[in-house]
């Protein structure tokens, strides 16, 4: 009888949403009857089949837009955890350059990242690697803290266990020194995706000829609120799935840390 | 070994000196390009000339300004519906999907949207900044909120305490603890924020002066407008770690 009570409001919780949702919509579009108002909000006829049109490539560069976004975020996630993860381990590998290297590392780390944009596009142009360096320039310190934390987190007692067990340097890296790092590294994998995925975006929307930054910038340049809110949701949709499967593969590999 | 912390230091001020005697060096070599690099004492003079026409003090405060309205409004509406999420089981339930959705979303990108709606004044930053960190402070209130142990309400009850004294005495500390371990994270988002907002459409305000350095290849004005982001920065995060570790000084050290 619980079981069913549950899953009873289970359905109740559901249908609830769905009807928060659709009151949302009619609200958005019995409010976009007015001129004044769909100036500023559009209709949610509009943004859907704006989204259609461009989606079959009739407006901007359709699909391409997304791809060049997404290839951007990724390259970058990709590579500011390969230099995090390695920047961490250079640094834990001695204690002087861990004192001397520490306070520079936390300077880096304390500005804000977004406000470099404007110094990239300078550097590297309006170009792909550009927006690339970018992203990883926003991520990497993530990846960097977090592995670092771990490894400094190691208590002496598992490492002097398994040497004396007769650990070599490999050894130590696979039983020791990766499962601790990894739940570390796990729980900074979705704070890097969204930042890496806005950091992209925003490089796009200053200065760029594709991708959804350029695909919102556009809009708001034509005055399309359709074009902008489309541009916005899209993103918003793509990083909730990028969230959601970054979740199920950490829970995969859940079993693979230490306690 | 008291000698360590004093090499340690040296060393540190050593490589900083090193690491800018060499940009400046590159660049005077030709290895670097000045019109993308600027030179470490180019940027100084161009600070020094800041602070002399008063543009230093000018910029800092309107970007302080869109980050401490926008961070206060955010703290409050976090508050706010974190006081709802973790009182409410059910109404947790209902909105956790759109929470996780919100949080989910890059909100820095909801500028373009902020400004078509609020009009291109100071107000759209306003937003911009409170909408990146306001429900990061109500997910922590809401943990706040349900951190508190059972037992303890029912204590705090039966001798007699009414909604009052378990707000005040119970829940309201365990709020500031959570909200204020995320608080030096907030920091951090809501000056990327406030910075990030004046890229567009703004006048003033260190944001719109790194993007001018952008428009006229003035590389020393956005190293400039870089460093005075970075110093406050700075400031805030050791401001936040004081009160974090006074606020925190009650309890038990787990190292």
């Amino acid at each position: 009888m619980p079981r069913r009570r549950a899953g009873l409001r289970a359905i109740a919780v559901l249908a609830v949403q769905v009807l928060m949702v659709a009151g949302l919509v009619v609200i958005w579009a019995l409010a976009s009857r007015r001129l004044g108002v769909r100036l500023l909000v559009s209709t949610p006829g509009a943004v859907i089949s704006w989204w259609w049109e461009w989606a079959q490539g009739r407006r901007v560069n359709g699909l391409e837009d997304l791809r060049v976004t997404l290839y951007e975020a990724l390259l970058g996630y990709l590579l500011g955890i390969v230099l995090g993860v390695a920047g961490a381990v250079l640094m834990s590998a001695s204690w002087w350059v861990r004192q001397v290297l520490a306070p520079l590392a936390a300077i880096a780390n304390a500005l804000p990242k977004i406000a470099m944009a404007p110094l990239f596009i300078l550097v590297f142009g309006a170009t792909l690697p550009g927006k690339v360096y970018f992203v990883t320039a926003g991520v990497v310190f993530i990846a960097f803290f977090s592995v670092y934390s771990g490894l400094r987190s190691i208590d002496r007692i598992y490492i002097d266990h398994v040497r004396a067990l007769g650990a070599g340097r490999l050894w130590l890296i696979r039983e020791v020194y990766a499962p601790a790092t990894v739940g570390w590294l796990a729980t900074s994998l979705r704070l890097m995706a969204a930042w890496s995925l806005a950091s992209a975006v925003i490089a796009e929307y200053i200065s760029s000829s594709s991708g959804m930054g350029y695909v919102i910038a556009f809009g708001q340049q034509l005055i399309k609120p359709e074009q902008v809110i489309a541009g916005i949701l899209t993103i918003a949709a793509v990083a909730m799935a990028a969230d959601r499967v970054i979740v199920q593969v950490e829970r995969r590999f859940r079993g693979w840390r230490l306690a | 070994m008291p000698w360590r912390p004093l090499v340690v230091n040296l060393l540190r001020v050593l490589l900083l000196f090193a690491l800018l005697y060499s940009w400046q060096f590159a660049v005077d070599a030709g290895w670097l390009k000045k019109i993308f690099w600027s030179r470490p004492t180019d940027i100084w003079v161009e600070l020094v000339g800041w602070w002399r026409d008063g543009t230093l003090a000018r910029a800092s405060l309107e970007s302080l300004d869109v980050f401490a309205v926008g961070y206060a409004a955010g703290l409050l509406t976090g508050l706010v519906l974190g006081a709802l999420l973790g009182s409410s089981r059910g109404f947790a339930r209902l909105v956790e999907p759109f929470v996780a959705f919100v949080n989910a979303t890059p909100r820095l990108i909801l500028l373009p949207l902020f400004m078509v709606w609020f009009g291109f004044g100071i107000a759209p930053r306003y937003f911009l900044v409170a909408s990146v960190i306001f429900i990061v402070v109500a997910i922590n209130t809401a943990a706040g909120i349900r951190d508190v142990p059972a037992t303890l309400v029912n204590d705090v009850r039966m001798k007699g305490g009414g909604r009052a004294a378990l707000g005040l005495e119970v829940y309201a500390p365990s709020i500031v603890l959570w909200v204020l371990t995320a608080a030096r994270v907030n920091v951090g988002y809501a000056l990327n924020a406030a910075i990030a907002s004046e890229f567009i459409g703004a006048s003033g305000g260190l944001g719109y002066l790194i993007v001018d350095g952008q428009g006229k290849f003035l590389a020393s004005q956005i190293f400039a407008a870089l460093t005075v982001v970075l110093v406050i920065a700075l400031v805030l995060d050791t401001a936040l770690l004081a009160v974090e570790q006074r606020a925190t000084r009650w309890m038990p050290s787990i190292d």
